[in-house]
């Protein structure tokens, strides 16, 4: 205990917790940008780690990452552009709040919820992380497939006004999700003789297609602003009640922050897949389903608790056992092993003092970003609603392309963006919600390959598609999927009988 | 036919009817799971079609068609944008189709010089823009002949 | 405004300044920037040599080298983008063996070939090798086969990808001991540890480095290399063992076809360099990577005879679709 508290020690030098404000500032920026990913902030920063000692550059490292996953909130309010995968959901009801004038206390909604989530996962991964790290074994290849299948049960919640539609836009995301090379086999597949697209149709080109153009497009056609001035006289006390009306969501708060931890844990998920989930979880336990999507502060302490919880939750695999929770922790893991630090139970021994100090640090970086957050939120709120719909619109058009050219240097992204844009417009038309496409586009890649690598193992072990029935966790999940799935429909029917009791007894 | 359901379902049929014939010459694993995708998604839209006519929706004209005129300019010209983007460089494209689209928005611009003072400031926002991606963030943004 | 007025002529002329100075090049390369194109993910092998060589080859080369990522296709992307690229130096990218071999015999139109990717330099590899968990009850690789002989197809082994040398090495282990193996492939070598720690396979055909980073939770039943590693010197190869198995990823940086000789033995030469420098060397030995010193016709010959082997290899598979 000694040694870790050496290293916490280090931390709180004055030159680390500089270091760690400037990563702040640049991970809020990088997740702001659509197309600089978490990811990508973490691993153009690495290089700049060699020649720090191993503490102060995971500091550095820990704090990009946990704002970048915040900063994500930011487009998602403002422009409808959810800023990194992780965000998508704030998009539902951050930007209804956003175009209703109250575009700062969504931003703040976001501040509040991100740091607790944050600082929940942070807390696990310091406490339980050995415990929990056993979670991320449990989950094979059959258990992926049935991972991906309760996430698209989600689709019954959000959709569920026209749920034929819903599955439509879901099963056209899972078809779009398999353009490029096969994960098993290796088969070109729908590239239509286009050697870029073997890489396969890129996320979040996607998402800015998606939800970003057809925002432009009827922001331009509506030719007036679509942002409500905003009162800024009325921001006065505006901090404190919003925060109290975060806190007065515990179950939420609880839940989303479990939800996000848990699904960071298991690898090869992500902040992506948890922000809809927790959205989901939020949605359905609700009084009021009806009023998300609608601009309700609910849905945004959901997404935003959820996917700054996966932080800590990512990192627990990570460091107990070398296996990256999400994407970022990959690169993480490479700076861990050019450090000369192996994951494993060493970390906790021999380099506890790095190891704790790091986890420490991520508590700092979460608490920093409150006041970075809200500065840095406030005056881009300011901006863009200064800004003329003439200015606005094109510059917004302008981030859309710089932006999904940048997440993997390919014009291809940026074609396959704008593709997405006309096709985001027509849905809109058709009244198809574009959040089952990108819901099928993120869970496309986890359900084929677990359905193929489960195949694969059922042919061995002689039990074929039945293995995804007898796994203890498998079941688990096809329950979960199940009640998901029915849930909304019984909920609804309970609902109309009580208006019904109700209409009589009047 | 201005039925948003009727569209949507023959719009994902045609998608399915693309698509199915490339799937001649993949492997079983490759083949697996796409070809359960499009059966689900030619299900759910049959599904809907059927449905949409047994309760007599199909001539309920649901799709209200904006001004299509202004949607088909302004991706035109992000088409444009994009496709002259390799060759003349990033960031002239990017000032150039600004101006442009500025125009098309608004087109009540007073005089020649407010539009140029605009112009101008949007030219040191995009700079701004383009110095941080291609040296901070080392995005290698497409050069042109200028550059 | 009047501040607007100064400040766009400004940045105008001094980015028309910045262009001019790289069209007037090629008289003493390096003269500019070096874009080094790195194909997979951030946080993989190529990534971590990449990075590690960077402040080296910055040093040696004395020119800033710029890593960027152009991911998709398990490198097909990057290679048939830098194939069209300007064949002048500045751009190079790194390529591993067998994917480019492979992946244009296997899809048909993969965007590029084998031989327009020209070689620079290959500087590392890292042996395939056989791991079990530790409580596993294969104990050596003679528990393994003759587990595998009695059980057909009932044995798991997880990897990274289809037509990789993890793949490869799985069919060569078939091959060479009369056996059938089920392998599963996974989206990288990193995703597959996860699926043998929590028992969903029976082993893993890794690479080296991934086994020395799970070296208390793995044990190694035989390594594809000609003689052993010093990260786990305890660990025999597949030849001692009686199985002719020499199989990995090698990976070394092309250029663009028709990029002149002279720049690319100036390029062969820095990578070179950075190979013998003790303390480069020193850290990537401590990550189990092999280093390797092929220069531009050495690799370029090695290609060929891999190439050949995997066409006899794969003759009788149907590889191509």
């Amino acid at each position: 205990m000694n040694t870790a508290l050496t290293g916490i020690l280090q931390i709180l030098s004055p030159g680390v917790l500089l270091l760690m404000l400037g990563g702040t500032v640049i991970g809020l920026v990088a997740g702001a940008l659509p197309g600089i990913s978490a990811t990508m902030a973490v691993a153009l920063l690495v290089p700049f780690t060699f020649s720090m000692p191993a503490i102060s550059g995971l500091a550095l490292l820990g704090a990009i990452y946990m704002s970048a996953i915040y900063g994500g909130c930011f487009s998602a309010i403002l422009i409808n552009t959810p800023g990194t995968p992780s965000s998508i959901g704030t998009c539902f009801d951050g930007y209804p709040m956003a175009r209703q004038g109250r575009g700062q206390q969504a931003i703040i909604v976001a501040t509040v919820a991100s740091v607790l989530g944050g600082l929940f996962g942070v807390a696990a991964l310091a406490f339980l992380a050995p415990p929990l790290a056993n979670v991320a074994l449990k989950f094979g290849p059959p258990e992926y497939f049935w991972v991906a299948i309760f996430g698209l049960t989600i689709i019954a919640t959000l959709c569920s006004k026209s749920l034929i539609k819903g599955i439509m836009g879901g099963l056209l995301g899972l078809l779009i999700s398999t353009i490029g090379i096969a994960p098993i086999g290796g088969d070109v597949r729908f590239t239509f003789h286009t050697p870029a697209l073997q890489g396969g149709v890129e996320l979040v080109g996607t998402l800015i297609g998606l939800f970003c153009l057809p925002e432009v497009l009827s922001m331009i056609l509506d030719g007036s602003r679509t942002y409500e001035t905003v009162d800024v006289k009325q921001s006065k006390g505006v901090f404190g009640t919003t925060f109290r009306q975060v806190l007065a969501q515990p179950m939420n708060l609880l839940t989303s922050s479990v939800i996000g931890t848990v699904v960071g844990i298991i690898p090869g998920a992500g902040g992506s897949i948890a922000n809809l989930v927790a959205y989901n979880e939020a949605m359905r336990s609700s009084k009021h389903p009806e009023k998300f999507g609608t601009g309700i502060i609910d849905g945004v302490i959901a997404t935003e608790t959820a996917n700054n919880a996966t932080v800590g939750g990512g990192l627990i695999p990570l460091l107990t056992l070398g296996v990256p929770g999400t994407p970022v922790d990959a690169v993480i893991y490479a700076g861990l092993l050019i450090h000369g630090l192996r994951p494993g139970a060493e970390l906790f021994t021999r380099f506890a003092d790095v190891t704790y100090g790091f986890i420490f640090s991520l508590f700092i970086a979460t608490l920093m970003m409150l006041p970075v957050g809200l500065l840095l939120g406030t005056a881009l709120h300011k901006l863009v609603s200064k800004l003329s719909i003439r200015i606005l619109a094109p510059s917004i058009m302008f981030l859309s392309i710089i932006g999904s050219y940048a997440i993997r240097n390919n014009i291809m992204d940026v074609w396959v963006m704008l593709i997405c844009g006309v096709i985001g417009f027509m849905l809109k038309m058709l009244k198809v919600d574009p959040a089952p496409v990108v819901l099928g586009l993120i869970l496309g890649p986890l359900a084929e390959a677990g359905l193929v690598q489960g195949l694969l193992m059922g042919r061995a072990s002689g039990m074929g598609w039945r293995l995804f029935f007898t796994r203890p966790v498998s079941l688990l999940l096809l329950a979960m999927s199940v009640f998901s799935l029915v849930w909304p429909i019984i909920s609804a029917q309970i609902r109309r009988r009580r208006a019904k009791e109700v209409g009589t007894g009047a | 036919m201005r039925n948003s359901n009727v569209v949507a379902s023959i719009l994902m049929l045609v998608i399915a009817a693309i698509l199915w014939p490339q799937m001649k010459h993949l492997t079983y694993f490759g083949i697996v799971f796409p070809r359960a995708v499009i059966v689900a998604l030619v299900a759910a839209a049959v599904l809907l079609l059927l449905l949409t006519l047994i309760r007599r929706e199909a001539g309920k004209h649901d799709i209200q068609a904006p001004n299509l005129g202004t949607v088909a300019i302004v991706v035109a010209l992000m088409a444009v944008w994009i496709a002259i983007m390799p060759w003349l460089g990033f960031y002239v494209t990017s000032v150039a189709v600004f101006g442009v689209l500025m125009l098309v928005i608004d087109p009540s611009v007073r005089n020649a010089k407010s539009f140029f003072v605009s112009l101008a400031g949007v030219a040191i926002e995009l700079a701004l823009f383009y110095v941080a991606f291609s040296t901070l963030l080392e995005v290698p943004l497409p050069r042109g002949i200028l550059f | 405004m009047r501040l607007a007025r100064v400040l766009v002529p400004v940045v105008i002329l001094s980015l028309v300044a910045l262009m001019f100075g790289q069209v007037v090049a090629a008289a003493g390369f390096p003269e500019k920037p070096i874009t080094y194109m790195i194909c997979f993910d951030p946080g993989g092998e190529s990534d971590i040599t990449a990075r590690l060589q960077q402040k080296y080859l910055e040093d040696v080369l004395k020119t800033k080298v710029v890593i960027t990522y152009k991911v998709g296709g398990g490198g097909a992307v990057g290679w048939s983008e830098l194939i069209r690229s300007k064949p002048d130096g500045y751009t190079i990218a790194g390529d591993n063996l067998p994917h480019t071999i492979l992946q244009p015999m296997q899809r048909g139109d993969a965007g590029y070939t084998t031989e327009q990717l020209k070689r620079v330099y290959c500087f590392e590899s890292t042996p395939c090798a056989l791991v079990v968990k530790k409580d596993s009850p294969f104990k050596t690789l003679d528990d393994f086969i003759a587990f595998a002989k009695k059980n057909p197809g009932a044995v798991t082994l997880g990897g990274s990808g289809s037509w990789t040398a993890n793949h490869l090495g799985t069919i060569e282990l078939e091959k060479a001991a009369g056996v059938k193996l089920t392998y599963i492939p996974f989206t990288g070598s990193g995703s597959a540890t996860p699926a043998l720690l929590g028992g969903h396979v029976t082993g893993l055909m890794t690479y080296t480095t991934m086994a020395a980073q799970q070296l208390d939770k793995f044990r190694i039943l035989a390594v594809a290399a000609p003689k052993r590693s010093a990260v786990f010197p305890d660990a025999p190869t597949f030849r001692e063992l009686g199985y002719d198995i020499v199989e990995g990823a090698y990976r070394g940086v092309s250029v663009p076809p028709n990029t002149p000789d002279n720049i690319v033995k100036i390029l062969a030469d820095a990578f070179e360099k950075v190979n013998k420098n003790p303390e480069f060397a020193k850290k990537m030995a401590e990550l189990a990577f092999d280093l390797e010193f092929m220069g531009p016709a050495e690799y370029t010959k090695f290609i060929q005879t891999r190439k050949a082997y995997y066409t006899d290899l794969l003759k009788d598979m149907d590889i191509k679709q």
